[in-house]
């Protein structure tokens, strides 16, 4: 045998190597030495009886797939189709997302020519795609894991035929359309609220720079990540929704969970931050020319629209608790 | 049939007769393991009775029954070139016992079948 031949069998007896666990490399390694030792030895009379051998060996990669005994995959054909859903919901809703808070930000701060928006637009949805497949890659490859891990463990106990889910009615399933609108239009919150130039907004009348704002910009930048989280939050459910895609117990009781949340984050955000600009009747006042005093019924109705707030979001709350409830459990036990 | 069609099918029964015979590859190497064998020497012994087993099918076949403590292996390396001979342990046997008793039911009614019309 050549010292070529040699080094095509260390490259072979290697590529199924690598690819196993380390305890067995060794082990495997040796053995598959020996064996095509012996299959070259069994053909004295072919010149290339190293290349033959390792053809019909095949492709290292199956060979190390047989040694492993599973197959290696990050997303298995349980997850693959929603994987690829929300793929393309998430797809839509960046490209969506970035056009809506680049215009923001194009509208205040007018770019210098059309190249620089193309590029910057082109820059801005490459980068944020990027993020988005591997966020959603990640999240998938560690519901695929569990899912394997859970799966090994659940096996071991007997299923039983109360494991069978019900039939749905099919007033309990979900449309995709609904949380997808869902989702577009949290994005589009999403986007407006981070494209933050339009906080910085400044309003000349008369040589007189006024700052009109409905919040205190620095408390603003500092919830922001409150905002976010109730909307992630709120995207949260709507992938559980998209997933389920039929009204459950369980996706009822996760939806009021964190809603309930969310409810509390939002509580904070209106009332607990500071974050309504406690000068923005007569900041409106001055703006719109009606003097310098605000206008007092304007500024009753600023005054009081964070108890406002406050009200309107425990009674949403406490309706759609309600609504999810009735309507689950009306579904579960339907009417005879 | 077109061609191609043929191709197809000719492929599927490739397939198909290859998932057949896959089951039976345990039974016919457990039954080969009375006596230490190393892999080499068991695909040729198999391949003599009649029995095609591909090496890259049969080596991690027999890890895998030493993992299920059906074999026992040691390496034999007295010898010119190392050998990892492989033989049945107790446990070994009796799943052998048993799963020739299965395949003489299974044949049995496997003729039943295809005697049919």
């Amino acid at each position: 045998m050549g010292g070529v031949h040699d080094n095509l069998v260390e490259r072979y007896v290697y590529a199924v190597t690598k690819r196993l666990p380390t305890a067995q490399r060794q082990d495997v390694s040796m053995e598959l030495h020996s064996l095509i030792d012996e299959m070259v030895q069994n053909r004295p009379e072919d010149p290339e009886s190293v290349v033959t051998v390792l053809m019909e060996m095949g492709d290292p990669a199956e060979l190390a797939d047989r040694y492993r005994g599973v197959q290696r995959h990050l997303i298995g054909s349980g997850y693959f189709d929603f994987y690829i859903l929300v793929l393309k919901i998430v797809g839509f809703a960046v490209s969506l997302g970035i056009v809506i808070s680049l215009a923001i930000g194009f509208a205040f701060n007018p770019p210098e020519s059309v190249g620089s928006i193309i590029g910057n637009m082109v820059g801005t949805l490459f980068a944020a795609y990027a993020q988005a497949f591997a966020w959603i890659t990640a999240t998938f490859a560690i519901m695929e894991w569990n899912q394997r891990r859970l799966g090994k463990s659940e096996r071991l106990e007997q299923w039983s035929l109360d494991d069978l889910p019900d039939i749905p009615q099919k007033s309990a399933i979900i449309p995709h359309s609904e949380p997808i609108v869902s989702l577009v239009f949290l994005v589009v919150v999403f986007a407006i609220l981070n494209a933050s130039s339009w906080l910085l907004k400044v309003t000349q009348i008369e040589n007189y720079t006024h700052f009109i704002n409905p919040f205190v910009p620095e408390v603003f930048k500092r919830v922001l990540i409150l905002f976010n989280l109730t909307i992630a939050i709120a995207m949260g459910i709507e992938f559980a929704k998209l997933y389920s895609g039929v009204q459950t117990k369980r996706l009822a009781l996760l939806t009021i969970g964190l809603k309930l949340l969310s409810l509390c984050i939002s509580l904070y955000i209106v009332a607990g931050t500071g974050i309504w600009n406690p000068d923005f009747a007569i900041q409106m006042a001055q703006v719109f020319g009606e003097g310098t005093g605000a206008n007092p019924f304007f500024q009753k109705f600023w005054n009081n629209l964070p108890t406002f707030l406050v009200v309107v979001m425990i009674f949403g709350y406490v309706v759609e608790t309600i609504q999810t409830v009735w309507r689950t459990w009306n579904l579960r036990f339907p009417e005879k | 049939m077109k061609e191609s069609d043929q191709d197809a099918f000719q492929k599927n029964f490739a397939n198909l007769s290859l998932e057949l015979r896959r089951g039976t590859l345990v039974l016919s190497v457990l039954s080969q393991l009375r006596k230490p064998q190393y892999g080499y020497s068991l695909v040729e012994e198999l391949g003599a009775k009649g029995i095609q087993a591909e090496p890259g099918t049969l080596y991690p076949l027999l890890r895998r029954l030493e993992a299920q403590q059906l074999l026992d292996s040691m390496w034999e390396t007295s010898g010119s070139k190392p050998r990892k001979y492989y033989v049945l342990t107790d446990n070994g046997r009796h799943m052998l016992d048993l799963l020739s008793q299965e395949w003489q039911t299974i044949t049995k009614h496997m003729i039943g079948l295809l005697k049919e019309e």
